[in-house]
């Protein structure tokens, strides 16, 4: 099945490349074609204007004659131009009124030769040879005619002679053409095809092939290729990664609460014991749930779909009401929680999924501190000017903190740091932070403080929704820069 | 799609060439009857150049003389008008001195 | 009450009638929606709750946009499979009163259709002044009275007390309180309701004899007079 297709694709590509360099032939030679025949009729149409003009002159110069000396004076003119005719193809004929020949070296007047005002194209015969001339009458005051012409063979010879240099060096342009086809289609194969053989060994499985780099502009098509390959690669080890997250993580509540069940089945006496075998596995259950939940709500904002609920809202007035929420629940911890916030900050963004971050970074900052400790909570816009702009929003704790490698894989779906092992908490706490910060093209920062951690969200601070056009990038911007799921890291600064 | 530009391209490129060489008809090779003889080419003619030289070139004129000579025995052995060209040139060579 | 519940699923189907007859309310059971649509504007129900996903060609949606657009006002309560916070929205903008996503426990869901109840009839005459025992506020005011004692309490404080005395008698979840005291829509890993909810108490109950907010196990908190 695979086979077949890829032959199907390679057929496709083998006859795309001969259209191509067809087409490319094609234009060539029409290109010349019209090229030499343009240069042609140019070249024809010069010689003949210039016999038409000798010709003109001529009879003027004879017309003159006759003006000067009447008829014996326009006869003595015809004789000596014909006897000084070196060149052999001057053509004239002086008839009478009454259609009797006066002069001239043609034996009658030509039939179909009536009209005066154009040049006729006539056989003539040289001693017995045929050959083409161009004629012209003039009436002459006085009733008589004259024929002033040109023996135009040398033209005839030269046309057709012309033609076929024209015609050949055509041929000769074509040929090329078609050789220099084949050329770019052979180059054209050998680009399509490596990216092909490349692609065929992906689908085939072998995940480790890349387009090879040529040095020229295909690169630019190679390097697209093959970083796509990569993200298809880095996609596929996260489903993996995630699937197996999945199957330990919602296996293990799920074994717990069956195996509370059956052992309540086997062993409770009493209703009370039973009510509460019952109770810790539909708990259990429960957390299930919310995983799921949490799981679910982390892909939907990875596909970016929640940018539909984008709006303008007031950042501090939203941290305010989240802080108050946590402040009680921070005291009843023997916690501090303090807030540093602006007295106002419009940001383009979606509130609750804001306010789900921020909720998440209390919620592990209370999870994690020791009692009389202080969780700051504060919200800063940095000074630079209008687009790159940002709003680090950050709580920091005093608590038990992470080492170097905990910190970079903190946001991995389901990751908990050993010395995490023993609270309650799913994993995912800080992988739907990270997702929220990419949804709105920002990024989650993690940074150890003496004693502590700071989790801090950057984000854009656009104040007005982005152009319709930058959704698609700023979407695909997000999904491709989680890829790279690591948070950024900055050394601690103790 | 691309077959059918490719059919149009060639097509024009045909029509084109055709338009392009010349034909028989331009060319005028009419039928003999319709040729008009041009007198120009006789033997006859032959022998009124060669008068004229005769009367107006004194026989000191060696270079005319030589070319009349070689024309009208080109025009006498039958080859007419390379004859009526060395007669011409002999008339030209006579003008301009 | 009278509740038309439409739901495919047997087994929630049948737990959730069997709890609501217990909790003392009327039931009639369709399990397409076809069926439910028909009873929903024949009869006449104090509450309706539709599963979203229906067999039989007419899904919840399209029942309530049938009832909305007969000018049928009553109460509705949408169960989902979709968490989804768009699908959340689609079904309040439908016209539906309140949402919940499967699965879901039985004492959120009787909070809920308690609170659905309640509040078609309260809506009828707008109050000014709240009273259960010898606490009483005042809305417009703002204040707070305890026999003849005055309480002082935050604004954030104020509206959970307010809420918690608009459901008297009723059992309210923490989600509930989530929902409609803060606007939030996610479930908190902290104790933060019950943080505040104590915070309430000790301003509320700990000065006096009686306590009038207690804890229902497994379900919430309810304000009564013992």
């Amino acid at each position: 099945m695979m086979r077949t297709i890829v032959a199907f694709v390679r057929l496709r590509l083998r006859s795309a490349g001969l259209s191509f360099s067809l087409a490319y032939g094609l234009l060539y030679a029409l290109s010349s074609a019209l090229f030499l025949s343009f240069l042609w009729w140019r070249t024809t149409g010069l010689m003949e204007r210039q016999v038409e003009q000798a010709v003109d002159a001529d009879y003027h110069a004879l017309a003159e004659h006759w003006v000067q000396d009447g008829l014996p004076g326009l006869v003595l003119a015809i004789q000596d131009r014909l006897e000084q005719n070196v060149d052999d193809d001057a053509i004239y004929l002086l008839v009478a009124p009454d259609g009797r020949k006066i002069e001239g070296n043609l034996v009658s007047w030509p039939r179909n030769v009536t009209r005066t005002d154009v040049n006729y194209e006539r056989a003539i015969l040289r001693d017995g040879v045929k050959a083409t001339s161009l004629l012209h009458a003039y009436d002459l005051p006085g009733g008589c005619r004259i024929i002033v012409g040109r023996d135009i063979r040398g033209r005839a010879i030269l046309r057709p002679l012309l033609a076929d240099t024209l015609v050949w060096s055509w041929v000769m342009v074509t040929l090329l053409a078609v050789g220099g086809a084949l050329v770019v289609r052979g180059i054209f194969k050998r680009i399509v095809s490596s990216i092909a053989r490349t692609t065929a060994a992906i689908t085939h499985g072998d995940m480790a092939q890349r387009v090879p780099l040529m040095g020229n502009e295909v690169d630019l098509v190679a390097v697209v290729v093959n970083e796509m390959l990569d993200r298809i690669v880095r996609l596929m080890d996260g489903v993996r990664q995630v699937s197996n997250a999945i199957a330990h993580d919602l296996r293990t509540p799920i074994s717990r609460a069956r195996a509370q069940l059956e052992d309540a089945a086997l062993n409770c006496h009493t209703t009370d014991e039973l009510r509460g075998a019952i109770e810790r596995a539909v708990s259990d259950l429960d957390h299930v749930t919310a995983v799921f939940e949490a799981l679910m709500r982390i892909a939907q904002i990875e596909a970016g779909a929640r940018r539909a609920a984008f709006e303008t809202f007031d950042l501090a007035t939203v941290l305010t009401d989240i802080g108050e929420l946590y402040s009680a629940a921070a005291e009843d911890a023997h916690l501090t929680l303090t807030t540093a916030l602006p007295g106002e900050q419009q940001f383009y963004g979606d509130q609750r999924m804001i306010q789900q971050a921020v909720a998440n970074m209390l919620d592990n900052a209370i999870k994690f501190s020791p009692q009389a400790s202080t969780i700051t909570l504060s919200c800063a816009v940095d000074s630079k000017s209008a687009p790159q702009r940002r709003v680090t929003i950050a709580v920091s704790d005093e608590g038990i903190g992470m080492n170097e490698s905990d910190l970079a894989r903190a946001s991995e779906r389901f990751f908990r740091a050993e010395t995490a092992r023993n609270t309650p908490g799913a994993g995912l706490g800080l992988s739907l932070v990270q997702a929220i910060a990419q949804l709105h093209g920002g990024h989650l920062e993690l940074s150890r403080r003496n004693p502590g951690l700071r989790v801090a969200l950057v984000l854009p601070l656009a104040t007005k929704p982005p152009p319709r056009t930058d959704r698609n990038s700023m979407t695909q911007d997000s999904s491709a820069s989680h890829l790279s799921a690591t948070p950024v890291l900055v050394s601690g600064s103790a | 799609m691309m077959v059918r530009s490719l059919i149009f391209v060639s097509a024009t490129s045909v029509v084109l060439l055709c338009a392009a060489a010349p034909d028989a008809e331009q060319l005028g090779w009419h039928p003999a009857s319709d040729a008009v003889v041009v007198t120009t080419d006789s033997l006859a003619y032959c022998h009124t150049l060669e008068r004229t030289i005769e009367t107006r070139a004194p026989a000191s004129f060696q270079n005319v003389r030589l070319l009349e000579t070689q024309g009208a025995r080109l025009c006498d052995s039958g080859h007419v008008r390379p004859g009526i060209d060395r007669l011409r040139r002999a008339l030209q060579l006579l003008r301009h001195s | 009450m009278r509740i038309l519940l439409v739901e495919d699923d047997p087994t929630v189907r049948s737990f959730t009638a069997k709890g609501l007859r217990e909790a003392g309310h009327v039931v009639e059971e369709s399990d397409n929606g076809k069926d439910g649509l028909f009873m929903a504007v024949s009869e006449n129900f104090d509450l309706v709750i539709l599963d979203r996903m229906l067999p039989g060609g007419i899904d919840g949606l399209r029942i309530l946009q049938t009832l909305r657009s007969q000018n049928n006002a009553t109460p509705v309560l949408i169960l989902s499979a979709l968490a989804d916070v768009d699908e959340r929205v689609a079904g309040l903008k439908a016209g539906g009163d309140d949402y919940m996503t499967k699965p879901f426990a039985f004492s959120e869901m009787l909070a809920r259709v308690e609170a659905l109840a309640r509040r078609g009839r309260a809506e009828q005459a707008p109050q000014t002044k709240l009273s259960v025992a010898d606490l009483e506020i005042d809305l417009l005011s703002r204040t707070v009275k305890r026999g003849n004692e005055r309480i002082d309490l935050q604004p954030r404080e104020f509206r959970l007390l307010e809420f918690l005395m608009r459901h008297a008698g009723q059992v309210v979840t923490r989600t509930m309180l989530l929902e409609r005291v803060w606007d939030y829509h996610f479930d908190p890993q902290t104790n933060v309701i019950d943080v505040h909810v104590s915070r309430l108490r000790q301003k509320v109950d700990k000065p006096f004899d009686t306590a009038l907010i207690h804890t229902i196990r497994n379900a919430g908190y309810i304000l009564r007079a013992e």
